[in-house]
């Protein structure tokens, strides 16, 4: 390489060099045609693989601005005009032509010259998080997944998008409303004019409002205070108004709460349980807490989102096969208690409890795990999750990759797949892979809200090495996951991302497991939550006894994110 | 590649209500772009936020847009300035390395627009089969990045210098252009 032209890409990524070297340089740039030229060759390619090194990014604030995807019904016929209308103007160039988005999500793997160049010469960027996608979703208190109007939040009241992670200070909301999803399980839907100050994971002080408080299955304990008064959630849903003089007026809408008037100090000098049906004011100026009968409709709403539909092109499968996977579940059928295997002779998945198959739009089935009937109501004592029917031999040569889409009706702890040791009939259930949804790091330092890839060669009932997603899943929208262990090496894949990932000792034999799906075993022992029980829909599970390359993985998300079909 | 009938019937949908046939737009151009900005921007991140904040752009002016033109010549105006206020951003013109870059930008600013014209989707097919082509090393050296490999490991691994790697890096792009000169003609 020309010495000048190396020294110019080394100070165009970075790298420290002399002011004067700098201008020359630059001089030279202005000046000279041919090497401005081989410059911009330079730039060009780098930028070209740059664009292909990840999948196409989630656009929340584009997304918003379109509206959402899934308002529109399927309509199948333009979806099949349109695509023969794009194949009829396609070159015979084959199938590369006609997928080029595909291929083009398949240069990923060649973007390490990017990374590369980007990363090693003095790249502000640390090695550390090289790969990984963007990391200001972890952490934080609280999800938005909702956001009608405009709204701020900590730091430096940055403008709040949908999909955001809100961590501890101010979010004002003007007007409109917006839906947050606390990773301790409590959402809470705001109505503006809103002023909240986000104190803890469970703690929210509101000084101006109207929120309703929802805790999911099995959460409780949080809290809404404002100045001179608080609520306490004892597993229930309520809402409140709080106006700008400190007055707020209560209702709780399920189970019951503890409100209380405040002493100087902050703790409780009154305190009254208000159950169900029930209104109260409470006066933090005169001590008072008094049931009311101001109707629940004076109180905010909770909105209930249509259940997003998971829009697969119809190369979906296709772009799977060809990645040649050892299962393929496409949960298109349940009969007899059977979900076929895509893969002739493979084995089917069975479903235990009262799993359904929920009909999308457009003719896709999706597999639905339903809150109303899982292992804490109608099925205690057998639950409902897949088991394949047979055991899976880990071949010799290492590696594998599971991958599926999913979308959990909330943030809460949940498997998705296991892999359980299956050479002793009767032993404890042993773990020897596991993906799962986190919800408040507890146990394990994670960020909240994460996705866990935990490995244990060989499986047992602790310990292992984990991979955990550096940004939060959304709960209510489908997500893509890919869990994989190239034998060395976890990797982590949300929404065609590497997200997460870890070294791995290479497993010291191959083992023959059971596949488990929306469970964290069979065995009911410790009760529901336990076992993890997944709530929420599943679709295209696919398991390879190879690793997925990041190509096939972006454009296996991308088949899975077409945009509406056009209509012709 | 969309042709200027598809774009006209994109934003007759458009303007009749379906909002959602932009993402045509989006799923047409979003490469291109991402590749015009991501040959000006340093991080994939600002590439990324700046390539929505194009789209987003694009979308509320689309009245702006004269029927006929290249579409993608027009993303590309706006990318441009965006660009330029994201260099101009106070922040950025704080730092001396972002001084620098934009003034490296200014400078070759028309030859990035002269190439960024064209199919990117066929460059990327020729591209794909290009790497295919390339020696075994410096597919390797290509595939080292990704898999974050450090360059002094990957120099271990090749029993060669640090400095060699980079010059591999070089020699891989260079046969990459010229195998994709080669698969256009």
């Amino acid at each position: 390489m020309e010495p000048d032209l190396n020294d110019l890409l080394l100070a165009w990524n970075g790298a420290e060099m002399d002011a004067n070297r700098k201008t020359a340089l630059l001089s030279k740039l202005r000046e000279d045609a041919v090497f401005r030229r081989a410059f911009v060759e330079e730039l060009r390619m780098l930028g070209m693989l740059k664009a292909t090194q990840s999948a196409e990014p989630r656009w929340l604030r584009l997304e918003d601005e379109l509206g959402s995807k899934p308002a529109e019904p399927w309509d199948e016929e333009a979806f099949s005009t349109s695509i023969m209308s794009e194949l009829s103007r396609t070159e015979p160039a084959g199938f590369l032509k006609a997928n080029r988005w595909l291929i083009a999500a398949a240069v990923l793997v060649f973007a390490g010259v990017a990374a590369f160049w980007g990363l090693r010469l003095g790249g502000d960027r640390p090695a550390a998080v090289a790969g990984l996608d963007k990391t200001r979703d972890a952490g934080g208190f609280a999800i938005v997944s909702h956001l009608e109007g405009t709204a701020t939040a900590e730091p430096r009241g940055r403008a709040v998008h949908e999909g955001d992670v809100v961590s501890a200070g101010r979010f004002r909301m003007p007007a409109g409303a917006a839906t947050l999803r606390f990773f301790d399980g409590a959402v809470v839907f705001v109505e503006g004019e809103a002023d909240l100050d986000l104190l803890a994971l469970d703690r929210v002080l509101c000084y101006r409002g109207r929120l309703r408080v929802r805790m999911e299955e099995g959460a409780s304990g949080f809290t809404v205070t404002s100045p001179g008064m608080a609520v306490v959630d004892l597993g229930t849903e309520f809402a409140l108004n709080v106006t700008g003089d400190g007055a707020a007026a209560l209702h709780v809408f399920d189970g019951k709460v503890e409100a209380s008037v405040l002493n100087r100090e902050g703790y409780t000098l009154r305190s009254e349980l208000v159950q169900k049906d029930e209104s109260a004011s409470i006066q933090p100026g005169s001590g008072r807490i008094a049931r009311t009968d101001q109707p629940a409709d004076a109180f905010a709403s909770a909105p209930t989102a249509p259940t997003p539909v998971l829009r697969l092109d119809r190369g979906y499968a296709v772009a799977v096969l060809a990645s040649k996977p050892w299962g393929y579940w496409r949960f298109e059928s349940l009969e007899n208690g059977l979900t076929p295997n895509e893969i002739p002779g493979g084995l089917s998945l069975r479903a235990v409890g009262a799993l359904r198959l929920s009909a999308e739009p457009g003719g896709n089935n999706t597999m639905e795990f339903s809150r109303d009937r899982g292992p804490e109501e109608g099925d205690r004592k057998e639950g409902q999750y897949l088991l394949m029917d047979g055991l899976w031999q880990q071949p010799a040569k290492p590696g594998y990759a599971v991958e599926l889409w999913m979308m959990s009706a909330a943030i809460r702890e949940s498997a998705l797949v296991s892999l359980i040791d299956g050479s002793r009939e009767g032993a404890p259930e042993e773990h020897y892979f596991l993906l799962q949804l986190m919800d408040q790091s507890q146990r394990w330092l994670h960020p909240n809200g994460s996705v866990r890839f935990l490995q244990r060669s060989p499986p047992g009932l602790g310990g292992g090495v984990n991979a955990f997603a550096q940004r939060a899943y959304l709960p209510g929208v489908w997500q893509h996951v890919v869990a994989q262990n190239s034998g060395d090496r976890m990797e982590l894949y949300l929404n065609g991302r590497l997200v997460g990932h870890a070294p791995v000792d290479p497993d010291q034999a191959p083992g023959l497991y059971h596949l488990l799906v929306g469970r964290l075993k069979q065995s009911v022992r410790g009760g529901g939550d336990a076992t993890r029980p997944f709530v929420g829909r599943m679709d295209e599970l696919a398991f390879y006894e190879h690793t997925l390359s990041p190509a096939d993985i972006a454009s296996h998300y991308t088949l899975g994110n077409p945009p509406a079909p056009l209509q012709k | 590649m969309l042709s200027p009938a598809d774009i006209d019937s994109i934003l007759d949908e458009i303007e009749g209500g379906r909002r959602d046939a932009f993402r045509w737009i989006v799923r047409e151009w979003s490469l291109s772009i991402r590749g015009y900005l991501g040959s000006q921007l340093h991080h994939l991140d600002a590439v990324d936020d700046l390539a929505q904040e194009v789209f987003i752009t694009a979308f509320r002016s689309l009245s702006a847009f004269r029927r006929g033109e290249d579409f993608g010549a027009w993303l590309r105006g706006i990318a441009r300035h965006k660009l330029l206020a994201y260099f101009r951003s106070s922040a950025r013109r704080d730092s001396a390395l972002e001084r620098f870059r934009q003034e490296v930008v200014e400078c070759v600013e028309a030859d990035l627009e002269a190439g960024a014209s064209g199919d990117p989707a066929e460059v990327m097919e020729r591209l794909l089969r290009c790497i295919a082509k390339l020696p075994v090393k410096l597919r390797r050296v290509v595939h080292a990045g990704l898999e974050e490999l450090k360059p002094a490991a990957m120099a271990e691994e090749l029993s060669t210098s640090v400095g060699a790697i980079y010059q591999l890096h070089y020699r891989a792009n260079q046969l990459l252009r010229q195998c994709l000169r080669e698969e256009a003609s």
